[in-house]
């Protein structure tokens, strides 16, 4: 896989204070990475070192090989990004934000633009002043922004802020879009783990400054996960059925909720077998099942709660 | 970099206080021409009245009788009799009739025409008729008598420029009205040919005012001759103007010039306009949250430093052009006349003329160094600071505090104060000697700004370059 960004040994010191600590970070063409952190762990101090907007005090960045520091417009001409809110010039319309930037960057036709705002659902209202933008509209516009060129490197920092369940959905398309068709390295900040459970192929957790897990969301959850099964049943007679079922084996446990249902926990090796057995016991037993429903395992967000708050509730 | 400086005015243009600007220039230029007229309008002059001078007459006639009231008395009698009423009035534009009767008064009265006279008959009846004669030739309206007066009344300083002068009139036949020009240029330059030949009969040491006395009759003398009822005279030397305020190198007798120059005392307050936007060029984006958007294009921090310091330079430049341009229109509205007025020197002995625009356009161009000098200093500011109300709040302050405190300085004779920026960057002034601090030169104002400039850009280009955004 191609290199996109690579951090190595990231540095950075706000007076006294240590914000990043050694942090080291590979993400590669074509996937969307997440990076994960609660309040002041140091996402958006990450993300403006790669931007070039805070200096480097110790460390390397580079983009698809270009050293941020010693190379900047040559790395930064393969960047899009939206970095904390994203602003426009108000007394401007949509459109001649967007033009300002096309001028600046190579490339970038007047096609180019009308397909973007395209791209971003803000063909309507893109001769309208910024000021009367909503939230969400200025997200769009910020992601326009940033796609102008056909980056290799789009890095978002809180995107969904502001955006409507459909606005979210649209994003999650292009963003999966651009990643798995196009090639391109997506970088997304966000505290809405739903959203970047949804979205994301690998993730990244930063917490006081350091980097501190990087795996797929499928390697996250399932080592956070717990080793057992919990099945939901709807039957005719529940205290009657479960009695049934823990007489069946031993490592079964669960509890009656009332008349009609009940759960039970077993360990997660066992096989699919011993589920389908278990089920024909029950059945051959004269209980009418209505349904069998898993319930589901961990989210990201209680993997991310779990790891979090290993470290305290506080800002760091 | 054209493109980013394309931007820099693109966002300039789409803030509405831009345009204010632009309309602000005009209304002033506009003002500036009408508004004198309309006050000028209202205001008459009052004419010297036959009251005026009837109770004139009972107070001399009152007080007690000695010689010189007879002569003031038989003046003002004669005058009340000739219907002359601006007798005493004597602010340049006293008709030729009060000032023949007044010179022929000066040059034969000498008591004898006062019966108490003690002088002996033939002065008398010299005074009685030359008196006689003015009189007459006031009645029928005959002029010439008055230009003969006039050359015996300057006849004490032996001044052959002077007679010249009045005889090109007399031989032109020139009515010595207000309205002719040519009458009005001579009566302007007489003390001036007087001046040249004080030097020269005295055998004075020639000097700056010699030289200029001398030049501006040359070129009265070249503009009678040619028929050039509007020119400016550019001096050899600079001096005091009439309210000997500031000092002068050109004088401007053409109403459309000298209106076009004048008013370029509006570029001050354009600059104060532009250091708003000066002030907020930088501060401005980190107010609104853009400068991070416009920092991670694939452009260096330099290059857009560069850009925004260009963008304010540029725009000060087209503003003061524009300036410069709505004040030759509102002038043209305004009515004033010249427009075609040639730029007359006299130099080794001839007269050259040259563009009179060359001279506007130079004293536009002039001032234009310290709003350039201004406008960077408020650039600088808006580079350290984040907040573009600080930024223009501390530029309006150093301008004005910096300006005081040097003249401060000055009046104190504390002589660093020359090495501030605030004492150098009049570069006109300096050239024509008005320096706040003694020997103060060209070359030395302009090392000076040179200086403060390259200190300014570097101190606010390494603080954008370095700026943690």
């Amino acid at each position: 896989m191609e290199t996109a960004i690579e951090i190595r040994g990231l540095n950075k010191s706000f007076g006294k204070r240590h914000v990043l600590k050694d942090v080291n970070l590979t993400t590669y063409a074509g996937e969307v990475f997440g990076f994960l952190g609660p309040n002041g762990a140091g996402k958006s101090t990450t993300i403006k070192m790669i931007v070039g907007l805070l200096s480097i005090d110790e460390g390397q960045i580079s983009i698809c090989g270009n050293d941020v520091e010693k190379n900047f417009e040559d790395a930064m001409k393969l960047v899009g990004a939206i970095v904390e809110n994203p602003e426009s010039y108000k007394n401007l319309t949509g459109l001649q934000n967007l033009q300002l930037y096309a001028r600046i960057r190579k490339g970038v036709t007047p096609e180019r633009v009308q397909e973007v705002i395209e791209l971003v659902g803000l063909s309507n209202r893109i001769k309208e002043k910024v000021g009367k933008y909503s939230l969400g509209m200025k997200q769009r516009l910020g992601l326009a922004q940033a796609l102008l060129h056909h980056p290799k490197v789009l890095i978002l920092d809180e995107p969904t802020n502001g955006l409507d369940p459909a606005g979210i959905k649209t994003l999650r398309d292009i963003l999966k879009k651009l990643a798995h068709e196009e090639g391109v390295c997506v970088l997304v900040s966000s505290h809405m783990m739903s959203e970047m459970e949804l979205m994301c192929d690998r993730v990244g957790i930063i917490m006081n400054g350091a980097m501190v897990d990087v795996k797929t969301i499928d390697e996250l959850v399932a080592s956070a996960a717990s080793d057992t099964l919990t099945f939901h049943y709807y039957v005719d007679r529940a205290e009657e059925a479960f009695k049934t079922v823990s007489e069946y084996d031993e490592t079964i446990s669960g509890h009656v909720m009332d008349e009609t249902h009940f759960e039970i926990s077993y360990p997660s090796d066992k096989t699919d077998r011993f589920s389908g057995e278990l089920n024909r016991k029950l059945f051959e037993s004269g209980y009418s099942i209505y349904s069998i429903t898993p319930v589901t395992n961990k989210h990201l967000e209680d993997v991310f709660l779990q790891m979090t708050q290993e470290g305290g509730s506080q800002i760091a | 970099m054209l493109n980013l400086i394309k931007n820099e005015f693109v966002k300039i243009f789409a803030k509405k206080s831009s345009y204010v600007m632009i309309i602000a220039i005009l209304v002033f230029a506009f003002a500036m021409q009408f508004l004198p007229k309309l006050v000028n309008n209202q205001y008459y002059y009052h004419d010297y009245g036959r009251e005026n001078l009837e109770s004139d007459l009972a107070w001399y006639k009152e007080t007690n009788s000695d010689h010189n009231n007879d002569y003031v008395i038989s003046l003002i009698e004669t005058a009340l009799e000739l219907e002359i009423y601006d007798l005493f009035y004597y602010d340049g534009s006293q008709s030729w009739q009060a000032a023949y009767l007044n010179n022929t008064y000066e040059l034969y009265y000498h008591d004898a025409y006062s019966e108490k006279s003690e002088a002996d008959e033939t002065t008398r009846q010299q005074a009685v008729n030359a008196i006689d004669a003015c009189t007459k030739a006031i009645k029928s309206g005959d002029y010439k008598p008055y230009y003969e007066t006039m050359k015996v009344y300057y006849a004490d300083s032996n001044s052959e420029l002077c007679n010249k002068m009045i005889d090109w009139l007399i031989e032109h036949d020139v009515v010595p009205e207000d309205n002719d020009w040519r009458y009005m240029l001579v009566r302007n330059n007489i003390g001036n040919a007087i001046t040249v030949s004080n030097y020269e009969n005295n055998k004075r040491e020639l000097d700056d005012a010699y030289d200029n006395a001398k030049a501006k009759c040359e070129i009265c003398m070249y503009r009678l001759n040619n028929n050039i009822q509007y020119g400016v005279t550019q001096l050899p030397h600079q001096e005091l103007d009439d309210n000997m305020y500031t000092a002068v190198k050109y004088i401007y007798d053409t109403p459309f010039w000298s209106s076009v120059d004048g008013s370029s005392g509006l570029l001050t307050i354009m600059c104060v306009i532009m250091i708003i936007i000066a002030g907020g060029i930088i501060a401005g984006e980190f107010g609104q949250g853009t400068i991070k958007f416009l920092l991670i294009n694939p452009v260096s921090r330099a290059k857009i430093f560069w850009a925004k310091y260009a963008s304010v330079i540029i725009l000060m430049i087209l503003t003061s052009i524009f300036t410069f341009l709505s004040n030759i229109i509102a002038t043209a509205f305004a009515g004033n006349a010249g427009i075609g007025s040639p730029l007359l020197s006299y130099v080794n002995g001839s007269i050259h003329t040259g563009s009179v625009l060359g001279v506007v356009i130079n004293t536009y161009a002039f001032d234009l160094v310290e709003y350039i000098v201004v406008i960077t200093i408020a650039f600088m500011i808006s580079a350290l600071f984040r907040s573009t109300a600080v930024s223009i709040g501390i530029s309006l302050f150093v301008m004005f505090v910096g300006a005081t405190a040097t003249e401060i300085f000055a009046a104190l004779k504390l002589d660093y104060g020359r090495y501030l920026v605030f004492a150098n960057w009049d570069i006109l002034g300096i050239k024509y000697g008005n320096g706040l601090f003694p020997h103060m030169t060209v070359t030395g104002a302009v090392i000076n700004i040179t200086i403060y400039m390259i200190l300014f850009l570097f101190i606010a280009r390494d603080a954008f370059v370095r700026k943690e955004v």
